[in-house]
């Protein structure tokens, strides 16, 4: 089966977890005022971060031609395979608690106090009703590793890199188009599908100075075939390698 | 002339044994195979019209594309209480859907939720009947899952199951039900994704307030009225936002199936009678070949062609009314072993454009198929003899007598 890893993936576990974009500020290479390398634009866009962890605190707005809400969530990341989110509010919501272990996600409902596993099949599916998937929360892989990428453009100091997909590569868009700052802060990201139409963009905005690193603190996610529906994630706190109980990311701590 | 024709079939008892045998072993065949099949297509009905659709059903045409909780039918309240006020209406009953995750910790699935009112899909259908184990909803808090279901998540009788799903204003819908039913609908989609509760607790999971996706008719006057019905149901509750279709509108692929059936009915009917009809043909042929003399002799003594055909063709007739007496007592009682007990194929369970046929198959007794049979059987018998006694009738009296 055909898993949607996205870029989006490692981008919003990363504003909603560990930390975003550091090594941008860490690597020696972009510290060297060297140009960086296409890999290195498309890693910090990917946000790598071995063994990092943060805290964070994230409000999540959704617009649907339905309903427009707002979601206030704190969360905890080890790396990339554990992350937790706990929704504070609205009201209605608050005590959900998403549990992400590796490839696995459950869902804590503090209304019937019990635990849900998100099956396989599901995966695809909307997040606590944003445009973003489950999937996109638990697949992490790099665009350099399923992609071939060329520089389409540099222009102001902002790279603009193409990524085709691999013919083997398990992923579930066909073209990714990655927009750049030289010093390795993303400003777009646009997903195509394998036919080629635009699917969904990513936008990175308002760049600020978050516990000590520079980051976009605001993240759109527009689809692309309902321009008027968004969901927009703005980093309201992040703590950088904190400390935290490994006990935190397993099903008997969802509870608490 | 019958009793002249009875002592001339008895003449030749052996052979009219068998012509008999031919008949009503065909005209039995024909009855179990029909009863089979009918039996068969009534499952199919039952799946798509009786437990689904209903003879018309009503919707948002929106709903019909998108299948999203959102696009539900406008005033259903005051649609349903104006539809089941119709004289045309049987009964009727109204169904909300939506998408959930269900399971527990270990194990979960994605499911169709189906929030049903008990009492008035009783009147409709015979949910009780589907059921395998336990019961029919009763209450809020309980659910009803498919056998498929049941299996994947290894729910028994008394399982609670978590339902989460992402209600109309965004928010998370969470709940918990006790199962107290495990159904086989004979949809094989439904018994794997099915689950079905109260209305009330659907609407309330979902924060859908009163909504519901569907009103469900019956025909009163069944199969025949439901065009009728389809009328009245367009005059009282018609208009912007609703959609009404028979079923056969809502599901063409399934009504034309059932339309093959009919029709393979029919076609088997005809390649056995075929058969049988040329049996009675050489039967016959050969009895007029062997009687050359004996017709000659009547020809002589000044009987007349006319009457000659009408002797030749009572024979038939009376070996095609024993044979019909024979087939329609033997396949009679075939139907019967067919209906009560059923045909056990040895598939397992049939798996056949999504209906999931049981292992084993029963038959549906229908009188209109024994009256075509029997009535078909005599038909070809006596036109298969009209060439035997027309050929009769020509002999020249003088000819016909020197043979021997």
């Amino acid at each position: 089966m055909k898993s949607r890893r996205t870029l989006a993936a490692a981008v919003l576990l990363s504003l909603l977890g560990a930390g975003t974009f550091h090594l941008a500020t860490q690597s020696p290479v972009s510290q060297a005022a060297a140009e960086p390398t296409l890999e290195e634009l498309l890693n910090a866009t990917d946000d790598v971060n071995r063994g990092e962890s943060s805290y964070s605190v994230v409000e999540m707005q959704v617009k649907t031609a339905r309903y427009e809400r707002t979601m206030k969530m704190e969360a905890w990341s080890q790396g990339e395979e554990k992350s937790l989110i706990r929704i504070l509010e609205p009201a209605k919501d608050a005590g959900t608690v998403t549990l992400k272990v590796d490839d696995d996600m459950w869902n804590y409902l503090p209304k019937v106090d019990r635990t849900m596993k998100v099956p396989p099949g599901m995966m695809g599916g909307s997040w606590m009703g944003s445009h973003f998937s489950n999937d996109d929360l638990v697949k992490s892989n790099r665009l350099a590793d399923e992609y071939t990428y060329e520089l389409s453009e540099k222009k102001d100091g902002v790279y603009t890199i193409t990524c085709t997909v691999k013919p083997d590569a398990a992923v579930v868009w066909g073209k990714v188009v990655v927009q750049v700052r030289e010093d390795l802060i993303p400003v777009s990201v646009a997903y195509f599908d394998e036919d080629g139409t635009l699917a969904r963009t990513m936008t990175f905005t308002d760049v600020q100075d978050m516990d000590g690193r520079k980051m976009p603190v605001t993240m759109t996610l527009i689809p692309a075939d309902k321009p008027e529906e968004y969901t927009r994630i703005v980093t309201r706190q992040i703590d950088f390698d904190v400390e935290i109980d490994p006990k935190t990311f397993t099903l008997q701590a969802l509870k608490e | 002339m019958f009793a002249l024709a009875w002592r001339n079939i008895w003449r030749h008892s052996r052979r009219s044994a068998i012509t008999v045998a031919a008949m009503s072993l065909g005209a039995a065949i024909c009855m179990v195979m029909m009863a089979f099949t009918d039996g068969m297509f009534a499952t199919m009905f039952d799946v798509a019209v009786t437990q689904t659709s209903g003879h018309v059903r009503v919707e948002n045409p929106a709903y019909v594309e998108t299948r999203s909780m959102f696009d539900s039918l406008p005033d259903a309240q005051e649609k349903l209480e104006t539809l089941q006020a119709l004289p045309e209406v049987q009964s009727a009953t109204w169904r909300a859907f939506g998408g959930a995750l269900l399971g527990g910790e270990q194990k979960t699935v994605g499911v169709e939720l189906i929030g049903v009112d008990p009492a008035l899909e009783r009147k409709v259908g015979d949910p009780d009947s589907l059921l395998v184990e336990g019961r029919y909803l009763e209450a809020p808090g309980e659910v009803v899952i498919g056998v498929g279901l049941a299996e994947e998540l290894d729910a028994g009788l008394g399982t609670e199951l978590v339902a989460m799903t992402q209600a109309s204003d965004g928010s998370i819908g969470a709940a918990e039900y006790t199962v107290v039913g495990i159904a086989k609908t004979g949809s094989t989609a439904r018994d794997k994704q099915g689950a079905w509760l109260t209305l009330g607790d659907l609407q309330e999971l979902l924060y859908l307030e009163d909504q519901v996706h569907e009103i469900v008719l019956l025909a009163e006057g069944g199969e025949d009225a439901v065009d009728g019905l389809k009328d009245a149901a367009v005059a009282a509750v018609g208009g912007d936002g609703v959609l009404v279709r028979t079923w056969r509108e809502a599901d063409p692929n399934m009504a034309s199936m059932l339309d093959m059936g009919d029709v393979s009915s029919w076609i088997l009917l005809s390649i056995i009678f075929f058969l049988a009809g040329f049996g009675v043909l050489n039967t016959m042929l050969m009895s007029v070949f062997e009687r050359t003399r004996e017709f000659g002799v009547m020809r002589a003594l000044g009987m007349g062609r006319g009457r000659l055909v009408r002797l030749v063709l009572s024979e038939s007739l009376v070996l095609a009314l024993v044979g019909m007496l024979i087939g329609g007592a033997l396949g009679g009682v075939l139907d019967f072993l067919v209906v009560q007990y059923g045909i056990d194929l040895g598939y397992g369970d049939l798996d056949m454009a999504g209906i999931q046929f049981p292992d084993t198959i029963k038959g549906q007794f229908r009188v209109d198929r024994v009256i075509a049979t029997l009535v078909t059987m005599v038909v070809v018998a006596l036109g298969a003899s009209l060439f035997p006694a027309w050929r009769a009738s020509q002999l020249k009296p003088i000819e016909a007598m020197r043979r021997d």
